[in-house]
């Protein structure tokens, strides 16, 4: 049985998306979404750090 | 839309699943390379997620992608330009041999979207862009305007321009004989 996924490439118009595009695609947003993620934790933790820092500062004077 | 405006990824997704056809075909016949063509599709959904937030809904979600995988498209042609890569294969079947319609026919009808293809991707970036939006994704004069950035007068300059190379591109092709690929026309012969 072929279904669309598997039609090979050659029986396929260069025009038509392979199926196998839209997960590509899936896959590039949640590696983006990671990313973003994975920088607005560090700018988080970065922020808390300098927070800490000055609160620290404040309260030894 | 409104839930993926919110910032829901599965409502996202769904968007994707149902207009990625659509922008790849876009995406293909602006840079007439399937690799090429699923990267910019790639690049189009990720710019779309990072600005849904900012998609006020003025046109519909398919009329803003048209745009964002034009603006992509372009980015990757200069790109191209800059690196100056060749395709050394062209493999790419121009007959579907499905048994289901009459082969010959289908051929015929192969072989002209063939040479429509050549000279579509002949023709420059910007009067391809206008070619490609008017005749294949059957937008107006004024969509076109909108989406390309310029004034409706000039879109219509541009696809006027553009069908009169594809004429003389197609006719030298025929006078060449099926097979060869015609030189390409200068802005001159073309006006």
């Amino acid at each position: 049985m072929t279904n669309d996924a598997s039609r090979t490439l050659s029986r396929r118009a260069p025009t038509e998306a392979h199926p196998t595009l839209v997960w590509k695609v899936m896959a590039r947003l949640d590696r983006y979404d990671r990313r973003r993620q994975l920088i607005r934790r560090s700018l988080a933790a970065t922020a808390l750090a300098v927070l800490t820092v000055v609160f620290r500062r404040r309260s030894r004077k | 839309m409104e839930a993926a405006r919110r910032g829901d990824r599965d409502a996202f997704n769904e968007l994707v699943r149902s207009t990625y056809r659509d922008t790849y075909s876009l995406a293909y016949r602006l840079t007439g390379n399937r690799d090429e063509a699923a990267d910019v599709v790639q690049d189009a959904y990720v710019r779309a997620y990072r600005a849904i937030r900012r998609f006020r809904g003025d046109s519909s979600f398919s009329t803003w992608m048209y745009r964002i995988t034009s603006n992509c498209a372009s980015t990757h042609l200069s790109r191209r330009t800059r690196q100056r890569t060749e395709e050394l294969s062209n493999d790419a079947p121009i007959v579907d041999l499905s048994p289901d319609q009459d082969p010959s026919l289908r051929a015929e009808a192969a072989v002209l979207r063939h040479h429509i293809d050549r000279a579509v991707r002949s023709l420059p970036e910007r009067l391809r862009q206008v070619v490609v939006l008017r005749d294949l994704h059957d937008l107006t004069h004024n969509e076109i305007a909108a989406e390309l950035g310029i004034t409706p007068s000039a879109a219509k300059v541009r696809l006027h321009r553009a069908r009169q190379r594809l004429r003389a591109v197609l006719q030298r092709s025929d006078e060449l004989g099926a097979g060869q690929s015609a030189p390409p026309v200068r802005d001159e012969e073309a006006s």
